[in-house]
């Protein structure tokens, strides 16, 4: 358990700094999850990273992915590696970001009407480019070039529950759950379990574990080093664990907790926010299981997000067809295959399903 | 000057406010971003949006860096 006044003591032992915008933001360096509503990197100063922390896996249960006390095992964890840092480089130099399209958010033309700074003066929250506002220029900077967006881009910072793993949010990377039959129980890896390394880098933090699985190509490698309780006390054993990621391993995120996801919703849907329908209500329309079917959610009133709305689209319609497509089986799938298949601009075809009858629908991509 | 301390700012910051424009205690998004600028400002030890200057102290005083990003909502 860790008192309040070991988080203090923690804090003081860093210099601490609050990015308040991501106005001039240098992207050569903050390179992070940008859909997170909470953030920290730690850097030595030389500015290597040392650690990144701040994770989510739904849009509605941060107090699960992120607490005061996960955050100050981090800092704790921080402090053993920066202690006689100039030896232990090795441990984090996978952490180290690579090179990204802009410099700051502003290069980008969506984002190019900020200012590198917010006008305090007058209506400051609508001088800040927010973190996610970075997601959404990067993949529509892609869209502008016709060009598909790549999967690294698409679902971004995976989360370690793609692997079958939840730590532990009080823990740094301590092992809270392991699901039946996922990749990570076939490694070996079982809860309570302390993620030491994977692929050579220190791990601070479930966002540190995120950063290797962000940085990992269309197949992968995961190479654990585990501390692994005994039954004696205070003892543990040094666990290996490994896992393969096969090809497709990245496109099984769920993206549709993401903000940046509700400017995707307009790009492919229109203003459509989708979800999957129940059981009962398939077996009601008989659509097989293997075949699509999402309920239209919600549809967007306004400007570029009314167009599914506009072209006929009504909430609690079935989507069963989109283009020639009847294999899209969640919203995140449709959205990819918006984002990656069909350019800007493309007219698309639609098939509902609405009081039980068949209709057909058209828009055009943004 | 006000003191606050390192650890009240931390949990103020990693605390998950709504995403309404107006919260529950009134504040408008501006009127929280303003707020959040007075509460760090006045704090001798938060660098607020100033990486370079908490750059050369954390050189002078061979500190790491906690470098927190926080929406404000």
């Amino acid at each position: 358990m860790v008192r309040l006044q070991e988080i203090k003591s923690l804090a003081d032992q860093f210099i601490c700094v609050r990015l308040i915008k991501c106005n001039s933001l240098d992207l050569q360096l903050f390179q992070f999850d940008y859909d997170l509503t909470f953030a920290a990197f730690f850097l030595s100063a030389d500015k290597t990273i040392i650690a990144r922390y701040g994770t989510r896996n739904s849009h509605d249960s941060a107090e699960q992915d992120v607490s005061i006390k996960g955050l100050a095992a981090t800092m704790a964890s921080v402090l053993k590696l920066h202690k006689d840092f100039d030896n232990k480089k090795k441990w984090v130099v996978g952490k180290q970001p690579g090179k990204f399209r802009v410099d700051v958010p502003e290069n980008f033309s969506k984002l190019s009407r900020f200012d590198s700074e917010l006008t305090y003066e007058k209506e400051v929250s609508k001088s800040c480019i927010h973190c996610h506002q970075i997601r959404d220029a990067y993949r529509e900077d892609y869209r502008d070039r016709n060009l598909p967006v790549p999967d690294k881009v698409m679902y971004p910072n995976p989360t370690p529950l793609l692997l079958g793993l939840r730590f532990e949010t009080d823990s740094r990377a301590t092992v809270a759950k392991v699901t039946t039959n996922s990749l990570a129980q076939k490694s070996g890896i079982k809860a309570g379990d302390l993620v030491q390394t994977l692929n050579g880098q220190a791990i601070c933090s479930t966002a540190d574990v995120q950063w290797v699985l962000h940085n990992q190509g269309k197949t992968g490698a995961l190479d654990f080093v585990i501390k692994r309780p005994t039954t004696l006390k205070d003892t543990f054993a040094k666990i290996n664990a490994k896992i393969a990621l096969d090809e497709g391993w990245r496109a099984k995120s769920d993206i549709s907790w993401r903000t940046s996801t509700w400017d995707l919703r307009r790009i492919v849907g229109g203003g459509m926010y989708l979800e999957n329908i129940s059981d009962s209500k398939r077996k009601q329309l008989k659509i097989p299981e293997d075949k699509m079917a999402l309920n239209v959610r919600s549809v967007g009133k306004y400007g570029q997000h009314a167009v599914a709305m506009r072209a006929g689209i009504r909430k609690g319609d079935i989507l069963v067809r989109f283009n020639e497509r009847t294999d899209l089986m969640s919203e995140t799938e449709v959205i990819a295959y918006g984002m990656q298949n069909a350019k800007k601009n493309q007219m698309v075809t639609l098939e509902f399903i609405r009081n039980g009858k068949p209709i057909t629908i058209k828009y055009k991509l943004q | 000057m006000r003191r606050i301390t390192t650890l009240a700012c931390l949990v103020m910051i990693l605390s998950v406010a709504p995403t309404f424009s107006r919260t529950a205690d009134g504040q408008t998004r501006d009127e929280q971003v303003l707020k959040d600028r007075d509460l760090l400002s006045e704090n001798d030890n938060w660098y607020y949006d100033d990486l370079d200057a908490a750059t050369l102290e954390a050189a002078k005083q061979k500190k790491p860096m906690m470098i927190v990003l926080r929406c404000i909502p």
